[in-house]
């Protein structure tokens, strides 16, 4: 029989074939409760696009928006959306190229949560705009007028980016799952889903050859997804760096989103793990030490968040420009103080608390703090949007602006939309990768193990780099 | 205990051949360049203290990058930088060298800040030179207190290893530095708790303090001009300058010491992935700032980039972006010039020229606005010879007193190792 | 083990390909440790016996090692596709441009710094997606040819190795799969449908 040895990363995971249980028992029949949440989701994507369909056939008046407040809860929503899906790609590509330890187990749900993120976040400048229906002229295509999109404008750069993010996400992730999927054709007896599994499968049968060109495959495509990460959120910040709107036009944005990106999106991994793993029984895959490393990221990148309001502060200060300096007085003194305080606290101060290791590995006081994260996130880009548009250069232009009821059903339906495919994608695709775990956990062995060789163990060097070199 | 049983396997005997040539070099170059830069200040005070503030922000940058390397691949526990790890905090002598070469910039600051002659009305409360001497001191003290302390926690376990191996000259020093021994576990166990704390501690130091310095000897300069990005961007510079000075020093290293079977070539590879990933991200630092500023088009934006992308001073300009971005990025895209010695000898030393010229391009445009003629002379060079021997002889300071790898392995780091000798048994087998 | 890598890898790959449509003749070793199934593949290598198909349900080092597989072509799919992207941007967008030439926000019809953004976009997005065409290519797959020697345990715990003795040597690879420490060996392996795909 083969030996099994307990691995450090997960303990209690026994060996392969109770990852292949483990894993592909969310894949068996839903009980009621999912439907219940479901039908909740569902019902609230109706809900939300009887509301967008009412604001098409009635106007645009059915939104709070109008002059000089033209951006508001829709481009408030979607960066806040955009900003979620950055995690998933930095989990599985960019921990993946530093070869963080503790990603195998977390890696599937983040980049489910990207895919769906990105979809969500897609929709919202497409309620944005008054007639949806023309929302392809955005799209650089061959027409009889002869126009072309304006490739200088950074809302086309936008189109870009989001959509190569959705495509290039989209790919890794299923591409990630084939292996797995695999898997779950082997063991499904449901006819539907053998006939699902095998039709995403594409014939995998974990052939030496299909790993080790599909081991590449995966490096590369990491390696093209990082830089692709930082574009993104990149280019988001620049539909409002570009313009000479005091508050939007500062050089930090780039990074600063994209810290804030990172930030919010861990954040709502954590969220969305934490109860998954509760209901399904995975607490030895998703283990304290998981936790931990992903909140010391999320103090990370809310260290990094925190020294750019800072900076901001400061240099609107140090500027001298009187339309800076009021524009961030307002922030904290103004008609949206309490928004900007949210983002502040929730932000800022709040996520000082994962300094403490007790606090790291405390799964309800961490589901707490990035709750708080949320909301701060979402209120982040509220204030940067609406406070700077609300109080831009001349008084007589400065009017305030107050979300509708249309504005605020779209955004809990931008919530409903992401959970619906959420809770399809757990209980239809596998939720927790079963190759990439089998990776970290000792491999079943036929024979006794082989002996550590003198000095193999302490002289680190040398050891690590034959690794290396295969 | 198995873990540290290495040291002796470590060619401990061999760590002392080095320092004999740096010995030889340092002084002279420190007396030429001594020359040099009394000479400089003398004849042109202004030109002879602006090339003084560009070499000690390049030299200062370079090795406070390279002490936030060690830093951050001690927090992160990356295995792979293990052999390269020491290298890195070996810059840490010169770090109190630099602290000491600040104080000649705030004596000598009429020379250097524009402000003085000319204040900006309102904005004396910041650009006052009280508050820039204190607050610079200050924060910058702060950080160099902690890279000496992070280095002190993280050889003295080590220390304790081979306190009676060393020769007898260095017996005295390693007893001082040992005092209170508590036993090697105890200290291995308290250097990790400490490195713990240190580690992230310094990070935050060094954006704080690298921060204010590239608002104050940076930005002031063009005291009109403000960025939000300025800081990251001279700090993230800073340590692509770090890594390509570590990767550097592991080749001299490596070959001087003969330490070829414990830097493999992986290693190098991992050092030249950090070298490319690093190069990537100061590109996209440099453009995220431009094409905000080309954008918005405003004045006062844009005077800061005119003033480099014009006439003298667009040629250095070209020279910085070819030698710190696309001949490092195209170098260090493929794998076999991150696994060569030589080649990517060749490439760090080029990323070092252009951050040298970058570092250059932040400071002289903005003191010589409207200059015909590129202000680069035998100052210069002359001033960076001088900073190159302090820093020659803070390396062979270091180098002849501690052991240039790290023996001792924090407790969480023979965790993981333990994990990853499982992952892959047979990882050990024979090769070919 | 660069010289005898690229070597391996040509006629190996050549005859793995052979081994899949003859598999009918073949012999399959299923082992239930990654250890015995690289001990068996070393062996029939060892005895000059190539057209060797390992099978696992994670990546291993041990079977790519023992297999003296080469290097993934996969790297020049992604070269070549994100080279094009960037030469595609950049020629999209002065194209389209100079097509209306329309001076918007004072800047150039050509300007750089813009396209440079839309340039990078498409080099990723090309990249990635010749990085799965070219992956799929080196795979075969999708695989038309759902008949396939195949277990369903070798996406759980088990791994295997399946090979085709030349003539009259089928006893010997019998011997040496079961010394390596095969639970089973099968010959006259049967055909596992892994299903019908349906394009």
């Amino acid at each position: 029989m083969a030996k099994t040895i307990r691995s450090e990363t997960h303990p209690d995971v026994t060996g392969f074939a109770a990852v292949n249980r483990d894993v592909l028992k969310l894949l068996g029949k839903p009980g009621r409760g999912y439907f219940v949440l479901l039908a909740v989701a569902v019902a609230g994507v109706g809900i939300g696009l009887l509301a967008w369909g009412n604001q098409i056939v009635t106007g645009f008046g059915m939104s709070g928006l109008g002059s000089p407040v033209g951006w508001g809860v829709y481009i408030t929503t979607f960066v806040f959306w955009v900003g979620i899906a950055h995690s998933g790609t930095l989990i599985s590509a960019v921990l993946y190229l530093f070869r963080a330890r503790w990603r195998q187990s977390i890696y599937r749900t983040a980049e489910a949560m990207t895919v769906f993120a990105v979809m969500t976040a897609g929709l919202f400048p497409i309620i944005h705009v008054g007639r949806p229906w023309l929302a392809y002229y955005l799209l650089p295509y061959p027409n009889q007028r002869g126009i072309w999109p304006n490739f200088r404008s950074p809302l086309l750069w936008d189109v870009f980016a989001v959509s190569t993010y959705f495509t290039v996400s989209a790919t890794f992730f299923l591409l990630g799952m084939i292996p797995d999927i695999a898997a779950a054709r082997d063991a499904t007896t449901v006819p539907w889903r053998k006939k699902l599994y095998t039709a995403l499968a594409f014939g995998w049968r974990g052939t030496e050859r299909e790993w080790r060109h599909f081991t590449k495959a995966y490096l590369y495509l990491a390696a093209l997804a990082t830089p692709l990460v930082l574009s993104v959120h990149s280019v988001v910040s620049w539909d409002f760096a570009m313009s000479i709107v005091p508050g939007w036009h500062t050089t930090i944005f780039a990074p600063y989103f994209v810290a804030g990106a990172i930030f919010s999106g861990l954040a709502m991994v954590i969220t969305l793990v934490i109860p998954l793993r509760k209901v399904f029984g995975l607490e030895a895959y998703f283990t304290p030490r998981h936790f931990d490393a992903m909140a010391k990221l999320v103090l990370v990148t809310s260290m990094i968040v925190f020294y750019a309001y800072l900076t901001e502060f400061f240099m609107a200060w140090y500027s001298f420009e009187t339309p800076e300096r009021a524009i961030f007085w307002n922030r904290i003194t103004g008609d949206y103080w309490w928004a900007t305080w949210i983002m502040l606290t929730c932000n800022g101060i709040i996520p000082m608390l994962l300094w403490s290791p007790k606090i790291r590995r405390n799964i309800p006081a961490l589901f707490t703090i990035t709750i708080f994260i949320n909301i701060g996130m979402w209120f982040e880009r509220f204030v940067i949007i609406v406070t700077s548009l609300a109080h831009e250069y001349e008084p007589w232009q400065w009017r305030n602006y107050a979300p509708s009821p249309t504005e605020l059903i779209l955004l809990a339906f931008s919530f409903c939309w992401f959970f619906m495919w959420f809770l399809l994608f757990i209980r239809l695709l596998p939720a927790v990768s079963v190759a990439e775990l089998k990776e970290v956990l000792p491999p079943p062995l036929r024979f006794r193990r082989r002996e550590a060789r003198p000095g193999d163990g302490a002289e680190a060097p040398a050891r690590r780099a034959r690794a290396g070199e295969e | 205990m198995a873990h540290h049983a290495s040291h002796s396997e470590l060619p401990l005997a061999r760590l002392h051949r080095l320092p004999t040539a740096l010995r030889a070099a340092s002084p002279a170059l420190i007396g030429l360049g001594g020359i040099g830069l009394v000479a400089a200040v003398l004849l042109d005070p202004d030109r002879g203290w602006r090339a003084y503030l560009v070499n000690w922000l390049f030299f200062m940058s370079v090795a406070q990058g390279a002490l936030l390397l060690a830093a951050v691949v001690s927090i992160t526990k990356g295995l792979w930088s293990r052999p390269i790890r020491r290298f890195a905090l070996s810059f840490v002598g010169f770090l109190p060298i630099a602290y000491l070469a600040m104080v000649p910039l705030f004596i000598a600051a009429d020379h250097i800040f524009p402000w003085i002659a000319a204040p900006i009305p309102g904005k004396d409360a910041w650009l006052n030179v009280p508050f820039l001497t204190a607050r610079n001191l200050i924060l910058f003290g702060i950080l160099v207190a902690l890279d000496l302390a992070f280095a002190y926690y993280a050889l003295r376990p080590d220390l304790g290893l081979i306190r009676d191996q060393v020769p007898a000259s260095l017996r005295d020093f390693y007893q001082r530095l040992t005092g209170q021994w508590l036993g090697q576990e105890a200290e291995e166990l308290r250097s990790h708790r400490r490195l713990l704390v240190l580690g992230p501690a310094l990070v935050v130091a060094y954006a704080l303090a690298m921060g204010l310095i590239a608002w104050d000897f940076v930005m002031s300069l063009e005291p009109h001009w403000f960025s939000t990005l300025i800081g990251p961007y001279f700090f993230m510079g800073a340590f692509l300058g770090g890594v390509m000075a570590t990767a550097l020093l592991t080749l001299l290293y490596r070959d001087q010491l003969e330490l070829e079977h414990w830097i493999l070539p992986s290693t190098l590879h991992d050092l030249g992935k950090l070298g490319f990933g690093f190069t990537v991200f100061w590109g996209y630092l440099f453009f995220s700032q431009y094409i905000v500023i080309w954008y918005g088009l405003l004045p006062i934006e844009q005077a800061f980039v005119i003033h480099r992308f014009t006439e003298p001073f667009k040629y250095v300009a070209q020279a910085v972006g070819l030698l710190l971005f696309v001949i490092p990025f195209f170098g260090l895209l493929g794998v076999v010039t991150k696994r060569r010695p030589r080649l990517l000898a060749t490439l760090a030393s080029t990323s070092l020229v252009g951050l040298y010229l970058e570092r250059y391009l932040l400071v002289y445009p903005s003191l010589w606005i409207g200059t015909e003629r590129l202000p680069i002379g035998w100052q210069e060079p002359a001033i960076a010879l001088f900073f190159a021997g302090l820093l020659l002889l803070a390396l062979g300071w270091f180098a002849h007193r501690f052991p240039l790898m790290q023996l001792w392995q924090p407790p969480s780091e023979i965790e993981l190792q333990g994990v990853e000798r499982e992952l892959a048994p047979d990882e050990a087998v024979p090769e070919r | 083990m660069a010289g005898t890598q690229t070597a391996g890898a040509d006629d190996s790959g050549r005859l793995r390909s052979d081994a899949a449509s003859q598999a009918r003749r073949g012999t399959l070793g299923v082992f239930d440790g990654v250890d015995a199934a690289a001990r068996a593949i070393e062996r029939l290598r060892a005895a000059k016996l190539r057209g060797i198909t390992a099978f696992s349900p994670m990546p291993s080092h041990d079977l790519e090692h023992a297999l003296h597989a080469g290097e993934s072509p996969v790297r020049i799919f992604t070269l070549v596709g994100g080279l094009t992207g960037t030469a595609t941007g950049f020629a999209l967008a002065s194209w389209t441009s100079l097509r209306w030439p329309l001076v918007t926000g004072g800047k150039p019809i050509i300007s750089i710094p813009a396209w440079v953004i839309i340039a990078f976009e498409l080099t990723i997005l090309f990249g990635a997606l010749s990085t799965v065409l070219g992956l799929f290519i080196q795979m075969r797959l999708p695989n038309r040819n759902v008949m396939q020697v195949y277990d369903p345990r070798f996406t759980s715990d088990h791994f295997g190795v399946l090979i085709t003795p030349p003539a009259g040597r089928a006893a010997e690879v019998r011997q040496i799969l079961h010394e390596s420490g095969a639970t089973e060996i099968r010959e006259q392996v049967e055909e596992v449908s892994v299903g019908e795909i349906p394009f």
